[in-house]
């Protein structure tokens, strides 16, 4: 602290230096090496105007991940020009990923090239990229059938597989941020989960006036009781794609702009200390950070909306053909070349590519969350008091379901299933197009089936397709589908009209969505805005010694994912609650100068409207518990600081273990190292593929599982998603 | 010097050998024993140095002296005058003589404000410590201590600490404080504050309690803050205490924690805990800083002993091979002596003797020993007389609040801690220390528990 500005002026702040090495993923590999500099610099004045004190506060970190930036050299080939699967994936090929990197050729069953277009395979195929582009992916959602580890060479039944980039590529996502990220701003964790401003991340003025507290600026507000989770802590979102959750909440909380005012005023009636909080968050919307796909602790559901982005970046666009196969193919044929199949021949901007279907797939809607409108800002209140042993605080907050929900905008209905003349009354028009070559153009060779759609060339093999919203293709397909389909979970054909009704009259549409009818879908991602009251309260018993701690929040009608629901989105009025025990405990055999911290916490979300059941509906169960269990040492003066939990959840049996020692050498030195280990449950990973069944690979049955490695089954596995990421650390950090 | 072969005497029985892990409550009582008899060698401004030492052994608690006596010690004899409490706190323990009560719990009943209790009618016991405690609890303070910074210096014997940071911080400004040996391992700083609110001889218009004992100040004792704000990796934590005034009501505790960024309740058993690693517990604050009725309590009797109580200095200056050591003038004061016996049995203490001074209240020197009755830790205290005119370099060099004139309040101005077992002590000098009047606006402000959260 110096007097300078006028005032007293602190800077403070560290630099530090942590290298996390992955040991969970078969060979160990440094996954992250982060430089962090930090800077904590205040202005403070007292007396000034109508304030009693005014301070002007920043806080400053910039940052440098060398292991991702450099990673193919020192990370193992993985990072920024990682071409070496992540912690959750595998070796990227036919085998393990056939329909992502052959299209139809595994729907069809035949050998990889049956077709010259659909799937990413078919980017080296028609000569537009490189063998080595494949090394670009790694293949995802691939576990054994024991859920134990992803391994290919293990023989697992039916299956779908999918594929995540490895690398920064630029993906069609509109509006997603964590994706499309420069390479260095990944390594520089200056990623839409950032926040703006970077590398400042608080940056606000402070004023304290009588019993008015007021804070103006980038900053966190932190409310609510329990560690690790949050409930009414809602005001800012948290970023778990930089270190899953073991950093402190501080370090990955993303700062928000925020107008806060406090009043405290005194008692009333039976309470003291009250005091009511005023929280206007005007800044842009943000959902929970999940890190960029191709980042070291890329949360699972990065992964799976990069690969829904991948599909939509490759799926969607239109096909054409690489001038070598389409000159071929022509030539095998005996037909003229139709110049316009060959990719580019539209010019530098030609949106085709081989590996195109030519429908709506993946995050063809994008990210949906809310613009800045004043209406889309945040605001909420707490009050917070002490009556009697009690110290209470409610809170009330409007604002958005900060994780992202997954919505089928559309699905892909067959033509072929509704009858003759009824399919213009559902949708629009598209084909699947399966493969396009000159050879199909013949009479009799396949093609022309979807003619009737423009701009769709008599070189495409497709199936006409209705593109339509799901409720209304689940409609139409009890109104006016014909034939019979498979149930591939029973493998009993149904008729389908009579799935579709099922569906609709028992509010199901998994009855539907498992005949595998369905030619997937273009899905977004969505928020929603909800009101969440919330309660906690604290109390010391004094015979025990335990500080008991005890929050709970309602949220009214929030966003949740529903497989049953024809879009896969329902609302659920949502009660989370917990317990907390802190008991600071001399336990003198270990150490009798100083107490243990231990803490026990449980957990439950209680999703109040929960339907489904362990494969289909929610991918969360009725009640979600956790429970955690804390410790904290302190050695040789707290210099040594040994630090460690225990996390379980019970839905998915899955723990992670944390222990980790801190030396603090003297006032500006210290060491730490640790470890973070993972455990996968029971048997969990799988759930509901939806309107994606028919992309399944058959297994010995023939059958296509409709309950698989999706992306709601990393959801099932909840905290075990990450189970491939153990890592050991240690940090060198310099504190001023 | 009077009595040179007497007082040689009476030195060999005060001189119990120190081996920390040999230092039972029957040697400190053998040193206890030995002082009722001894009678003082040295007259007001000597200055007693090594060879001379065995002069200050009867005075000097038998486990401080070789803290306080090594070659190069410069013990300056000075009286420290008259050290009695304000006229209001006298008035009122005239007004209010024999009314208070001790239940049979030990809870103090029918006080209203001054001195509880007599000391002059103590007899050794348990019941007589009970008065003594609360004695102690109510002893003169004004409005309570207010400290701008805290240093809790972390030292360990030998070596030394010239290359520390902290001699080199702000120009230097400390280095004079820090002479002398002994090696810094680390040290925090941070402001304190503790407003009393209740029996408040200086309030007898306002019922003896700030603002009549109504809002804020609504069934408090008291309200204490301790902060940090550095190093880094603490910066921000504090502590927030609130001590009511129902004697048989556990206090409310709370702590912000800055990697947190919320206020978290505390246990109880965190005040008997290291203090984020210095060897202070939030409960030996003072000398003890507790609940009463957590512990039991034995009046000892009384001692005379050398003592820090009006200190010469502005701020407290340390001396001697480890640097521990108090450089400054010594009066010999007469102490009641008690024994507190923690009886929580998770408590990290057996027994603890503390020294109060009869005439202001003030403790100066206290012991505490381990679960197996090995002496563990022992605290020496520093006082500053708020009548002293060197007091006013408080205000101007560290912006301390303003102590009025006429307060009469032993002022708090250094506690040292020496871990014996461990061969190392916290040292503790406040600087920017104050008394001040109580102005709630402003103390609401600071010990409302929603003020921790105005922190970072």
């Amino acid at each position: 602290m110096i007097d300078a500005l006028g005032g007293e002026v602190k800077l403070e702040g560290y630099l530090s230096s942590e290298a996390r090495a992955n040991v969970g993923n078969g060979d160990a590999y440094l996954n992250q090496w982060i430089q962090r500099f930090e800077l904590n610099a205040e202005v403070n004045y007292q007396d000034i105007g109508i304030f009693d004190t005014l301070s002007f506060v920043t806080v400053i970190r910039p940052e440098f991940d060398a292991a991702y930036y450099y990673g193919d050299d020192i990370g193992g080939g993985r990072g920024r020009n990682g071409t070496t699967p992540s912690y959750m994936g595998s070796k990227w090929d036919f085998n393990s990923n056939p329909v992502g990197f052959g299209g139809f050729d595994a729907i069809v069953g035949g050998p990889f090239g049956t077709f010259n277009t659909g799937g990413v395979g078919k980017l080296i195929l028609n000569g537009l990229e490189n063998p080595s582009f494949a090394n670009n992916f790694e293949t995802i959602l691939n576990r054994t059938a024991s859920g134990a580890k992803y391994d290919v060479s293990v023989p697992n039944g039916s299956m779908l597989s999918q594929f995540s980039p490895l690398n920064q590529m630029e993906l069609n996502c509109r509006r997603c941020y964590d994706l499309d990220d420069d390479p260095l701003d990944v390594a520089m964790n200056n990623t839409g989960s950032s926040g703006r401003l970077y590398p400042f991340r608080e940056l606000y003025v402070d004023a304290t006036a009588g019993d008015w507290w007021f804070r103006i600026g980038k900053q966190q507000i932190v409310w609510g009781k329990t560690d690790f989770f949050r409930l009414q802590d809602l005001v800012n979102p948290v970023d778990f794609g930089q270190h899953f959750f073991f950093d402190s909440f501080e370090d990955i909380r993303i700062p928000q702009w925020i107008a806060s005012v406090q009043w405290k005023f005194g008692n009333v009636g039976p309470t003291t200390d009250n005091a009511l909080q005023l929280v206007w968050n005007f800044d842009e919307f943000q959902h929970v950070g999940l890190g960029n796909p191709t980042a070291g602790w890329a949360h699972p559901f990065s992964k799976d909306i990069a690969t829904f982005a991948a599909f939509n970046e490759f799926f969607s666009v239109e096909p054409c053909l690489g001038l070598n196969l389409a000159v071929r193919d022509a030539a095998a044929a005996g037909v003229a070349l139709n110049p316009d199949i060959v990719c580019g021949s539209r010019g530098p901007t030609d949106p085709r590519k081989p590996s195109g279907f030519g429908i709506p797939a993946g995050l063809s809607e994008g990210d949906n969350r809310p613009e800045w409108e004043i209406e889309n800002t945040e605001a909420g209140l707490r009050w917070e008091f002490r009556l009697g042993e009690f110290h209470v605080a409610t809170s009330y907050y409007y604002g958005w379901n900060d994780t992202p929900i997954f919505r089928f905008d559309s699905v892909l209905v067959p033509e072929a299933n509704l009858a003759p003349g009824t399919a213009g009354l559902l949708g629009t028009a598209d084909c699947t197009i399966a493969g396009l070559s000159a050879v199909f153009a013949l009479p009799g060779r396949g093609g022309g089936a979807c003619t009737n759609v423009a701009g769709i060339p008599a070189e495409a093999f497709g199936i006409p397709t209705r593109v339509a919203n799901p409720n209304q293709a689940i409609q139409a397909l009890a109104d006016h589908g014909v034939g019979t389909i498979r149930d591939q979970l029973t493998g009993r054909m149904v008729n389908v009209q009579d799935a579709a009704r099922e569906a609709i009259a028992k509010k199901d549409a998994t009855i539907l969505y498992r005949t595998a009818i369905m030619n997937g879908g273009g899905v977004s991602t969505n928020y929603k805005q909800s009101h969440t009251p919330g309660l906690s309260f604290d109390y010391f018993e004094p015979w025990s010694g335990i500080v008991f701690r005890v929050e709970s929040s309602w949220t009214f009608d929030e966003l949740v994912n529903n497989t049953r629901k024809p879009n896969w989105v329902d609302t659920s009025e949502v009660m989370r609650w917990s317990i907390g025990m802190d008991r600071p405990t001399f336990i003198p055999w270990l150490n009798k100068d100083r107490t243990f911290f231990l803490s026990m916490q449980i957990f439950d979300t209680w999703y109040m409207d929960h339907e489904g059941d362990k494969h289909t509906g929610y991918f969360q169960d009725e009640h979600n518990f956790i429970t955690t269990f804390f410790w904290a040492g302190n050695y040789m003066r707290d210099k040594v600081k040994p630090v460690g939990f225990v996390v379980w959840e019970e839905a998915s049996n899955s723990y992670v273990f944390g222990q980790n020692v801190e030396w603090f050498i003297d006032n500006h030195w210290s060491i730490k190292g640790g470890l973070h280990m993972i455990w996968e449950g029971d048997e969990n990973y799988r759930h509901d593929l939806g309107p994606y069944t028919s992309f399944a690979t058959p297994g010995a049955n023939g059958l296509r599982d409709p309950y698989n490695n999706s992306i709601f089954g990393v959801g099932r596995e909840g905290i075990g998603a990450l189970r491939n990421n153990d890592e050991v650390f240690f940090q060198l950090k310099y504190q001023f | 010097m009077k009595n040179p072969i007497r007082y040689a005497l009476l030195a060999a029985f005060a001189a119990q050998p120190l081996a920390a892990t040999a230092f039972t409550p029957d040697d400190y009582m053998a040193w206890f024993n030995a002082n009722q008899s001894a009678q003082p060698q040295f007259v007001d401004g000597d200055v007693i140095t090594y060879d001379k030492a065995d002069l200050i052994r009867p005075f000097t608690p038998a486990e401080y002296q070789d803290i306080q006596i090594f070659e190069g010690m410069e013990v300056k004899i000075k009286d420290a005058g008259d050290l009695s409490p304000a006229e209001v706190y006298q008035k009122a323990t005239e007004q209010f003589a024999g009314t208070a009560t001790i239940a049979a719990d030990g809870a103090l009943e029918n006080y209203t404000a001054g001195r509880p209790f007599d000391p002059a009618t103590f007899k050794p016991g348990k019941e007589d410590g009970q008065k003594m405690t609360w004695n102690f609890n109510f002893r003169w303070q004004l409005g309570g201590l207010s400290n701008r910074e805290v240093h809790w210096v972390w030292v360990r014997a030998g070596g030394e600490h010239s290359g520390h940071e902290i001699m080199s911080e702000g120009g230097g400004k400390y280095k004079p404080y820090y002479t002398g040996g002994g090696s810094f391992e680390r040290a925090l700083a941070g402001p304190y504050r503790r407003v009393m609110f209740s029996h408040r001889s200086d309030l007898p218009e306002k019922n003896y309690k700030v603002n009549n004992g109504e809002g804020f100040a609504k069934d408090t004792e008291f309200r204490e803050y301790t902060g940090f704000s550095s190093p880094f990796d603490i910066a921000g934590t504090a502590f927030l205490i609130l001590r009511y005034d129902n004697p048989r009501k556990t206090d409310d505790s709370w702590a912000y924690i800055p990697s947190l960024r919320r206020v978290r309740r505390i246990s109880v058993e965190v005040k008997s805990d290291s203090l984020l690693g210095t060897d202070h517990t939030l409960e030996d604050f003072y000398c003890f800083n507790g609940r009463p009725l957590e512990h039991e309590w034995e009046y000892v009797g009384t001692a005379r002993q050398l003592a820090v109580a009006r200190s010469r200095n502005s701020d407290a200056v340390y001396y001697g091979p480890n640097g521990w050591a108090m450089l400054d003038d010594w009066a010999l004061r007469q102490v009641d002596v008690m024994k507190q016996i923690p009886k929580r049995a998770s408590h990290p203490y057996s027994l603890k003797f503390l020294h109060i001074d009869r005439q202001s209240g003030e403790c100066y020197h206290a012991n505490a020993f381990d679960k197996a009755g090995q002496l563990w830790k022992v605290w020496q205290l520093s006082k500053a007389w708020s009548e002293d005119p060197q007091l006013q370099e408080q205000v101007t060099k560290w912006k301390a609040e303003v102590t009025p004139p006429g307060s009469r309040v032993s002022m708090f101005q250094s506690i040292n801690v020496i871990d014996l077992q461990n061969n190392r002590g916290t040292l503790v000098p406040c600087r920017g220390h104050a008394n001040p009047a109580t102005d709630l606006d402003l103390v609401k402000k600071l010990l409302d528990v929603n003020y921790l959260t105005e922190g970072r």
